[in-house]
């Protein structure tokens, strides 16, 4: 946390290396996040450059007021939902209606690779609802706080938790058959 | 099945060529950011200072007193082909001022206290002192020290307290507080280093040492006591002066452990922009302290009547016959400066009127903490009057005690006091 406050403060005032550092630091985490959260991983890789894009074009006038991960885990969650809300629209409308990308920067090759364990996972979370993904991939992974997480769904605290007892419920008894003991 | 655990420990590998990739183009936006923004950067990087009264210089950062102290511990050359530190000296040396921003983060029982992390801009001018701000991240001033070479003090500020400190300093004669950093680096120099080797920092070739040293700060004129100081200084390979330093300390110093339960605390700076060659104007280093801040003081200091009288009697010996318009201290170093501000030289006799009336200042302060009803007629009183009442309080109920314009003192009845103030 100590050295997250210090790494934006350089940041904010121009730093390349703690760039490189946050970047290093909270890369796998926040593509592990959108890859869990969207079944496409091509989605997710866009999902996680945009919100680095967006973190680095703000930089100057940022203020970190909670934690980094946290923070950079609710973009995330948030440009993941947008992304899933325009593709689901795209079923019904024309592409000319669907949301902008920040950026059209062309990577080479696939970014993520997904290893045995994490594909059954992404499988299994596809055939959750989508609030209860959110709230176990968040709550796991993201290590965001229930409360943190009701206020992104707009939702009671509550709530959230029962999405994460059910999502987790329903993930053991897929998985169960899936994972050996 | 633990499925959190197992949710947990789901991982996944990135491609390593796409990571670079990546990361070259969000440090090419960086870049571009930084070109195209350059001034709002400024702007909001300095809003502070932006948007305070002292405006006339467009000056950076900070941090006198690490990068002086680490100077002061250089012995000699470097190294052949590296920086020879004894250059970084004196160039900073040569400098008539400078400044320079750093980030301070205080650490107790490894918890950092949010309140207290602050941005700090100091100034530092060989001519009239050291200026230091301290803001919270919400921009508030949560202190202000100004170590004042005129005036032998330095003064430190706590408005969350409402209150200040004021410590003499250590030379004994005045005309020392006008030294040149190269002249406090001789006395230093003693002190020992590692070198740090070179690396980049923001697209600039630096090289470093560290210096660790328990009494990096002993006998400074900072009012801060440090229990252990570790300061890794980084220096511009090509214009040999201090480009950042990063210090990591430990204090005991009841100034910052009366916000942590009198529990010791780590102290974390990162100090960089420094701005070299800068002009400070004198408003810079004017006190700025509101009227009803009270004086911190601790079991040493003396509220002693008789050593408030003898201060008075000490400062109209060295004013002629007058008394301080206010036993407020900041009033009363105000004061003073104006007329060392005039003076050609320095005024010793200012320093040492402002010395004299601490223990008065300490005595008035404590009889109106305690509701005695003092009234302090200095401004309209002189030691040439008569009868004249320069200071009351009450002692009883009907009683009070009095000292007159000649400083002998009297327990008089409140109907004799207002005899006396009504001849006034």
């Amino acid at each position: 946390m100590l050295e997250d406050r210090l790494l934006v403060w350089r940041l904010r005032r121009g730093s390349r290396d703690a760039l490189r550092r946050i970047y290093e630091k909270y890369r796998d985490d926040m593509l592990r996040i959108a890859a869990g959260l969207l079944s496409q991983t091509n989605s997710a890789e866009d999902v996680v450059h945009d919100v680095f894009l967006n973190f680095v074009r703000s930089a100057a006038s940022f203020e970190l007021t909670g934690s980094l991960k946290g923070y950079l885990t609710t973009c995330v969650a948030n440009r993941a939902r947008n992304v899933l809300r325009s593709q689901n629209r795209q079923r019904t409308v024309s592409l000319d209606d669907t949301d902008p990308v920040v950026s059209d920067f062309k990577r080479p090759d696939q970014w993520i690779i997904c290893g045995e364990q994490f594909s059954l996972l992404s499988s299994a979370l596809a055939q959750l609802p989508y609030e209860q993904r959110e709230a176990v991939i968040l709550h796991i992974q993201g290590d965001m706080k229930f409360r943190d997480i009701a206020k992104m769904q707009e939702t009671s605290t509550k709530t959230v938790q029962s999405r994460y007892r059910y999502g987790t419920t329903k993930l053991r008894s897929i998985l169960d058959g899936e994972v050996p003991k | 099945m633990n499925i959190k655990r197992w949710i947990k420990n789901a991982k996944i590998k990135t491609n390593p060529h796409v990571n670079q990739v990546v990361l070259n183009n969000l440090l090419n936006t960086l870049d571009k950011s930084k070109s195209e923004h350059s001034a709002d950067v400024q702007l909001s990087v300095w809003r502070i200072i932006m948007s305070s009264k002292i405006t006339k210089f467009a000056v950076a950062a900070i941090i006198i007193i690490a990068v002086y102290v680490g100077i002061n511990q250089f012995g000699g050359l470097f190294s052949d082909a590296g920086v020879v530190w004894a250059e970084v000296a004196d160039k900073i040396d040569l400098m008539p001022a400078f400044t320079h921003r750093s980030k301070r983060i205080i650490i107790c029982d490894g918890k950092e206290i949010p309140s207290l992390t602050s941005d700090v801009v100091t100034y530092y001018s060989p001519e009239y002192g050291i200026r230091e701000d301290a803001r919270n991240q919400s921009g508030r001033l949560i202190h202000q020290v100004y170590i004042l070479w005129r005036e032998g003090l330095s003064v430190t500020i706590q408005p969350a307290l409402r209150q200040y400190k004021t410590v003499e300093l250590a030379a004994p004669d005045v005309e020392q507080f006008r030294i040149t950093l190269k002249q406090l680096i001789q006395p230093l120099r003693s002190g020992q280093y590692t070198e740090l080797g070179s690396k980049i920092i923001d697209g600039v070739e630096v090289e470093g040492v560290e210096i660790s040293d328990p009494c990096l700060f002993a006998g400074s004129i900072y009012p801060i006591k440090f229990d252990s100081v570790v300061i890794r200084l980084w220096v511009d390979v090509r214009t040999s002066l201090p480009f950042r330093a990063d210090a990591d300390s430990v204090t005991s110093d009841k100034y910052i452990t009366v916000f942590t339960g009198g529990k010791p605390a780590e102290v974390k700076a990162v100090m960089d922009e420094f701005q070299w060659d800068v002009q400070l104007d004198q408003g810079i280093f004017e006190l700025n302290v509101p009227d009803d801040f009270t004086l911190m003081t601790d079991e040493t200091d003396s509220r002693d009547e008789g050593k408030a009288v003898l201060g008075l009697q000490n400062f109209a010996q060295l004013t002629g016959g007058k008394y301080p318009g206010s036993l407020n201290l900041i009033a009363v170093i105000k004061e003073s400066h104006e007329r060392i501000k005039n003076a050609d030289g320095i005024n010793i006799a200012g320093c040492k009127a402002i010395k004299a009336l601490r223990p008065a200042c300490l005595f008035y302060g404590e009889l109106v903490k305690q509701n005695k009803d003092v009234v302090y007629n200095g401004s309209a009183v002189t030691a040439e009057d008569t009868d004249a009442v320069l200071m009351r309080w009450k002692i009883a109920d009907n009683e009070y005690r009095v000292i007159f314009s000649d400083l002998a003192a009297e327990n008089v009845s409140a109907e004799r006091l207002a005899e006396l103030e009504k001849r006034q």
